[in-house]
């Protein structure tokens, strides 16, 4: 029997690069390690057995450069394996501490077991997380995307060729990690600006994606609605985040992660136990962090002290609950959809990877869970990603799709705020240097000069990251965020002091190179116009 | 012992050398902090010193005379950063220069004791002596040290000396501006108003496109502004409109001189677009496993045709519910909860604070 509709799982997984060899140990760095612990090894599992089950899935994951960067270098590789024995070493400790405890101890077993697992499949990949999913790919169960080169949000980036070469950089890193050409591609922060499509097409790149109103407020108005995607003037097709399905995932009241059964996590013993017993588990300068091993649930709206155990096997129970549950209204939204529609409907689902496993912990297990429903229980609904579903319907209809982003508010406030907006004006005049830089040294052969011109355009790209913005704005790591901006624009614009008066100090010019070491093979004339 | 000498050993015979004078874990150091440590016990310092006055050769101008700076790397800044990445004894080094310098600073003494006690004990001072010593690794070591990444930091300029204006939207009803008027800006500004020019105000010239039943409707407002730099939120024309902003000199009589122009955005629209006329098109589909670029191929493009549509929408953002999306004044209650967009978002939303920069 045909499905009478799709369901396109996207996961959007990025991480702004940090990486500081120059310190043993940055808290920053732990974004990584956390994530590699909690999301992408626990995603690569729940995938590597579907595939052992026979399981035919199709799910789209974009990557960004500076993620895949990150997951690919080797002292951060090292770095990322030492985090892990880490865990393992704590966990011995927990199970000796609690061994006669009998509500914590099996849980401090759970973990210890877990992270054990898990290092060994790290071990197993060699540390190359990226090629387990590359090969993923390979055999057809993934599509990979790729995302703008460092995250830069576009409708903020001020230059033309500053935009183009946001996306040209990615499609090259993207190139060199995968191995081919990539179909589609996430807009950083989903933010679209008039023009995108034509870059986009430029490169080769056959869609992205806008959220629900960067379709229903396209001109003219998309005859599908949400529920298929539509073309730009330049033939790059644009999908649209689906409303229902992503709050039932995302929603702080309403989504499955806020379960009472759910793992918090916000209790940690990073933070529970006196410095005594986590010492060497926490910040070498004493500061408190999240270590991975929290013992409490949800429970409910009560505080942190209230928190009742964590019961592992209960909250797989939910997960398999929920699953239904979320494949259930699937199944209704399609079925009502295609009563309405002349073709298949397309339910596209997008999230942040990082949701899967960082913050809600079965988030994997869901997925999993949902996967195998989906594929073996019932006939409504089937997995497709965007090129899937192109490849079916190769006539859309012509719209133009209308600014917007996914961030709160669904236009660029997240972005312009009081809060960051003071960065602007510095960025836009580097990527204003960089093009008159790039114009000017087009033709020049001199090495050390191309050299300097390259290490330019990486600083640039860096202090565009959409998330020190975005860091500003949610007050998390602010310090570090402006730090990180005017560091990358006083590199840059060191260089291009150095550049003018034809004096490049090549030592501090290689230490520049060693430490923002992104994108090796960066060609400069990306930015010529 | 002396610099030159640690320089020259081999790692094993710095390891060796650092246990014989009882430094805890020499295989877990860099050859820097092992050079560093040795340093420290053997009393030489100069290498700091050396290292510090390296950074600022390869920083400053080499001229045969190096000019006075007000910015002497050898502060109490550096000392403390140094300290704050674990370069004990560069941060020492500095400390006991700047203490022999102001003897009446007695925090200054105080920090050269500490370091010394933290340079003598090396154990983390957060880490009681009850705790066992760890079985774990630590982070991979720095392939070589620092000092001079710290160095790259800088203030911004306040202004780049340059005529200039840009307009963002923030969304469908507001817009972000900044501007930056040179002497030189401004000067050609008043000659083009003639007479007028010494009375002139600095504004923002807001113009606005849009189209309308079939019709193209220009308009413009002005605000004027104090500053020559400077940036500021507006009030955007209308939805869906396109925007340029131009900041100029305008005379009592309304006669305005620009100075510089922004290029031009799209406010996004508020609500849906019209229901058409909609134009299909055929794109050739990508061809499954083909590695390398494939360009798009535009097969054909027509008319409106009949089709039956997906059903109206009744959710937040959908079908004529601009007004949900529009941002909240103070104090008001939301018409829609504001977290569903982007919770519990990304992972920067992390309880833990910021290492503030430092690492260590």
């Amino acid at each position: 029997m045909e499905p009478r509709g799709y369901l396109s799982l996207v996961l959007h997984a990025h991480l702004p690069y940090v990486r500081h060899p120059e310190h043993r140990y940055f808290l920053e760095e732990n974004w990584l390690f956390e994530a590699v612990t909690a999301t992408y090894l626990p995603l690569y599992d729940a995938f590597s057995r579907l595939v052992r089950d026979g399981i035919r899935f199709r799910l789209t994951m974009s990557m960004s450069p500076p993620l895949v960067s990150m997951l690919r270098d080797d002292l951060l590789k090292l770095r990322t394996a030492a985090y892990l024995d880490r865990l393992i070493a704590l966990g011995d400790r927990e199970c000796a501490r609690l061994a006669g405890d009998a509500t914590f101890g099996p849980i401090a077993r759970f973990y210890r077991d877990r992270y054990g697992r898990l290092k060994a499949l790290y071990d197993q990949l060699r540390g190359d997380v990226v090629d387990g999913f590359r090969r993923l790919q390979d055999d057809g169960f993934l599509e990979i995307i790729t995302v703008g080169a460092t995250h830069g949000y576009l409708p903020c980036i001020r230059e033309p060729a500053a935009r183009r070469a946001q996306i040209k950089t990615a499609v090259e890193s993207y190139k060199s990690h995968f191995g081919r050409h990539p179909r589609g591609i996430w807009l950083p922060e989903c933010g679209y600006a008039e023009g995108v499509e034509t870059l986009l097409a430029e490169q080769g790149i056959r869609y992205f994606f806008v959220d629900a109103h960067g379709l229903l407020h396209a001109r003219p108005r998309p005859p599908y609605g949400i529920f298929a995607p539509i073309f730009t003037r330049t033939g790059v097709a644009a999908f649209a985040r689906d409303l229902e399905s992503s709050k039932q995932v995302w929603s702080a009241r309403e989504g499955y992660p806020g379960d009472p059964t759910y793992r918090d996590f916000y209790r940690d013993v990073g933070f529970d136990l006196p410095l005594s017993e986590v010492g060497p588990f926490i910040h070498p300068d004493g500061i408190r962090v999240h270590t991975g091993y929290k013992y409490f649930r949800v429970t409910g709206e009560v505080d942190l002290g209230q928190k009742a155990p964590y019961d592992p096997g209960a909250a797989r129970e939910r997960a398999a609950v929920h699953a239904g549950h979320f494949l259930w209204a699937r199944e209704k939204q399609i079925e009502h959809l295609a009563a309405h529609m002349d073709r298949r409907p397309i339910v596209v689902s997008p999230y942040d990877a990082e949701l899967y496993g960082h913050w809600w912990f079965e988030g994997p297990e869901f997925l999993e869970m949902l996967i195998r429903k989906l594929v073996c229980d019932q006939k409504t609904v089937a997995l497709a990603t965007p090129s899937d579903y192109l490849e079916e319907y190769t006539v859309n209809a012509v719209a133009e799709p209308s600014p917007s982003s996914w961030g709160d508010g669904g236009f660029s406030n997240v972005w312009i705020d009081g809060s960051n907006d003071w960065i602007y004006r510095h960025v836009h005049q580097a990527e204003r240097r960089m093009v008159e830089l790039s114009h000017r040294h087009a033709s020049d052969g001199d090495g050390l000069r191309r050299r300097a011109l390259n290490q330019a355009a990486r600083e640039l790209l860096l202090a565009q990251s959409s998330d020190w913005a975005f860091i500003m704005k949610t007050g998390t790591a602010v310090d570090y965020a402006c730090r990180r901006v005017k560091t990358h624009l006083a590199r840059f614009r060191r260089l291009d002091r150095e550049l003018s008066e034809g004096r490049i100090d090549e030592g501090w010019l290689a230490d520049l190179e060693r430490r923002d070491n992104i994108f090796p093979e960066i060609d400069f004339r990306t930015y010529l116009e | 012992m002396d610099l030159d000498k640690l320089n020259d050993m081999t790692l094993a015979e710095l390891h060796e050398l650092a246990r014989k004078h009882r430094i805890a874990d020499p295989e877990r150091l860099s050859r820097e902090e092992l050079t560093d440590r040795l340093g420290a016990k053997a009393g030489i310092i100069d290498r700091a010193r050396q290292l510090v006055r390296a950074a600022k050769d390869k920083l400053l101008p080499r001229t045969a005379t190096p000019p006075a700076t007000p910015e002497d790397p050898e502060t109490e800044t550096l000392a403390r950063l140094y300290a704050e990445q674990g370069h004990l004894a560069r941060a020492l080094a500095i400390y006991r220069k700047l203490a022999a310098r102001e003897p009446a600073r007695g925090e200054l003494a105080k920090e050269v004791l500490r370091l010394e006690a933290a340079l003598a004990h090396p154990r983390e001072p957060g880490h009681p002596a009850a705790v066992p010593p760890p079985e774990v690794h630590m982070p991979a070591p720095a392939p070589t040290g620092e000092p001079l990444g710290m160095l790259d930091y800088e203030e911004l300029p306040e202004t780049y000396g340059q005529d200039d204006v840009a307009v963002m939207a923030q969304d469908p009803w507001h817009l972000f501006v900044y501007w930056e008027v040179t002497p030189a800006g401004r000067q050609a500004a008043r000659s083009q108003l003639g007479g007028e020019g010494h009375a002139a105000q600095l504004t923002l010239r807001v113009s606005s496109v849009a189209t309308r039943d079939g019709r193209v409707e220009q308009e413009f407002g002005d605000i004027d502004v104090d500053w020559d730099h400077g940036r500021r939120y507006l009030d955007a024309p209308r939805p869906g409109v396109r925007v340029t902003v131009a900041i100029g000199l305008r005379a009592p009589s309304g006669k305005f001189a620009p100075i510089a122009h922004s290029r031009t955005v799209l406010v996004p629209p508020a609500e849906p677009g019209p229901a058409g006329p909609v134009e299909w098109m055929e794109v050739a589909p990508a061809r499954r496993r083909t590695p390398g670029l494939e360009p798009i191929v535009i097969v054909t493009r027509a008319g409106e045709r009949a089709v039956r549509g997906a059903p109206r929408l009744d959710l937040p953002l959908g079908t004529g519910a601009a007004s949900a999306m529009r941002p909240q004044k103070a104090g008001a209650a939301p018409d829609q909860p504001s977290s569903w967009v982007r919770w519990p978002g990304s992972s920067y939303h992390r309880p833990p604070r910021s290492s503030d920069g430092g690492g260590r």
